[in-house]
């Protein structure tokens, strides 16, 4: 099979084609580095590309093969990670100068997983510095949108948005504090999933806030990420709180459709004033996809959802600036001006303002379980409005105003879902007319992944979004 | 405007200044002007929080898996 069509293959396929010996892994693994090679100065989606270990790994499966050894489920897959996870031996800078120079010792539980799977390793992917988001300057790049290269990817987790998008490698993990993953996935029209929090360890993964940090698998097809979720997910002693619930085989139920389904609009976000006409009609449309397959759509009201945007960055921020309080204070000068701004007005935040985001996030969680009590599904936009251009996101702040309409709000969509500790997966739900991806954010109960596979599956096979190319990719 | 940008007499600038001259964080000239409108704009978002009724909420760290 040539080269540019292994790379526009799904994981699922790629492993498939690899156990029929339709293609060898050194044949995946030389596909994807040649286009990465040849295509990734345009999109800075690579900070490190892993040429020696990719190779030595896939004359590795070959080995296997031929042995006839058992293969795991990703067996010679190329994925590629977020700079954020644990690599032995190969550089992990996290975004940022601060670690430029950081070689860790060992793997993170996540990527440990996927190579015992049989995944391949390509390398490690671009990001906001530390996780965060905004940055103006990255050290390694400005990730470019393959929609429209003058536009962001979303972040934090934009090389993982856009390696997928511009078919760099065949599967990602990202991360998803309060939509790092989702949002990426959805400005490159990818699919990203937030699991539920405790569902995947995060040892070896630099923490942003440490009760909302969470891996997430991003994919090219929800079969995929089905997939990923199920490698990396279950107990990990390095990770106490990761839960010992027995981990599904989350591809299993993938094709039981919606029949019957209660799929619940977010009245507050669908009536918000500040969302982007064509994006308020996809997730309409969308609606109707979902009841033409007998799904029961209803609307579900969560009152405090309009805050969640102030109450996450206010627990988040305040908690990531505590986290990081030593490379603020020795330094700060290492830092892009929009993370160290960021860390530094949060950490002037009052003890008492904190425990009122506190006691918020609590009763948000309980609004979020009476809607989840009616409805299987909640449904919204990932991002009220399609990819912003760069130069729009990284803009200096002008005035207080400016922050909130900028930096607040958006957050609302997706932070909700880590203040609740809620698995939600963004899957592409449509285009606007001058062809930027809309995402569709699903939602569901603690550990209901499953449910959310099988919505957004369905969803997925009855339209057309995710066959779309985007025009920078198509080269 | 939230409790801790409405002290008579101060600017957002300075109170941010003195804010972070107490907690030992160096904030140059320069970033001075944009952590007082980010910090600014954070107090007036959280003082919003104000009009929900806490009264009887802990705030407990939330996991996915109920006590």
């Amino acid at each position: 099979m040539a080269a540019e069509n292994i790379v526009m293959m799904s994981a699922t396929d790629t492993a498939a084609a690899i156990k029929a010996k339709t293609f060898s892994p050194l044949d995946a693994v030389r596909a994807y580095l040649d286009r990465i090679d040849r295509l990734d100065s345009r999109f800075s989606a690579y900070i490190t590309v892993c040429h020696e270990e990719a190779l030595d790994a896939a004359e590795q499966a070959e080995l296997a093969l031929a042995r006839g050894d058992e293969l795991g489920p990703l067996f010679g897959v190329p994925i590629a990670i977020k700079d954020q996870f644990w690599t032995a031996g190969i550089l992990t800078t996290n975004g940022s100068k601060v670690y430029e120079d950081f070689v860790p010792n060992e793997d993170s539980t996540v990527v440990s997983r996927l190579k015992q799977a049989g995944g391949i390793l390509l390398g490690k992917l671009n990001l906001s510095e530390l996780a965060m988001g905004g940055t103006q300057n990255p050290p390694w790049g400005i990730p470019a949108n393959p929609w429209d290269l003058e536009r962001t990817p979303g972040e934090s987790s934009s090389g993982s948005g856009v390696a997928l998008a511009a078919h760099l490698c065949a599967a990602s993990i990202g991360e998803d504090t309060g939509g790092s993953g989702r949002g990426p996935a959805a400005y490159c029209g990818v699919v990203g999933l937030r699991p539920t929090f405790t569902r995947v360890s995060r040892f070896g993964m630099t923490p942003m806030c440490w009760f909302m940090d969470a891996a997430a698998p991003m994919t090219k097809t929800v079969q995929d990420c089905a997939l990923m979720l199920g490698v990396i997910a279950g107990h990990d002693p390095k990770d106490l709180y990761t839960s010992h619930k027995p981990v599904p085989d989350y591809t299993a139920s993938l094709d039981q459709g919606v029949q019957g389904l209660r799929v619940g609009l977010i009245k507050e976000l669908h009536e918000s004033g500040d969302m982007h006409p064509e994006v308020k009609q996809a997730i309409e449309r969308s609606l109707e996809v979902f009841r033409e397959q007998g799904a029961d759509i209803q609307e579900v009201s969560i009152p405090l959802i309009p805050f969640a945007g102030a109450i996450f960055v206010g627990i988040a921020d305040t908690e990531g600036a505590g986290a990081r309080d030593e490379i603020l204070r020795e330094q700060p000068e290492k830092l892009d001006r929009a993370s160290r701004t960021r860390l530094q007005s949060a950490a002037l935040v009052p003890a008492k303002v904190y425990n009122r985001a506190a006691k918020a996030r609590v009763l948000l969680r309980q609004q979020f379980m009476e809607a989840l009590n009616q409805v299987d599904i909640l449904v919204s936009p990932t991002s009220p409005y399609p990819a912003p251009k760069h130069a729009d996101l990284t803009a200096v702040f002008q005035n207080a105003e400016d922050v909130r309409s900028r930096f607040f709000f958006r957050r609302s969509y997706t932070g909700s879902y880590a203040l609740t500790a809620l698995p939600a997966i963004s899957i592409p739900g449509g285009f606007t007319s001058d062809n930027l991806p809309i995402g569709l954010q699903l939602g569901a109960r603690p550990f209901a992944e499953e449910t959310l596979f099988r919505a957004a599956y369905a969803f997925e096979q009855a339209t057309p979004w995710h066959t779309r190319v985007a025009p920078f990719a198509s080269q | 405007m939230s409790e801790m940008n409405s002290g008579a007499g101060i600017t957002n600038e300075e109170r941010v200044r003195l804010l972070a001259d107490l907690a030992g964080i160096n904030v140059t000239d320069e970033d001075l002007s944009e952590v007082a409108n980010r910090f600014a704009s954070l107090m007036d978002e959280l003082d919003r929080l104000k009009e929900l009724d806490l009264s009887n909420v802990q705030p407990v760290v939330i996991f996915a898996e109920e006590p």
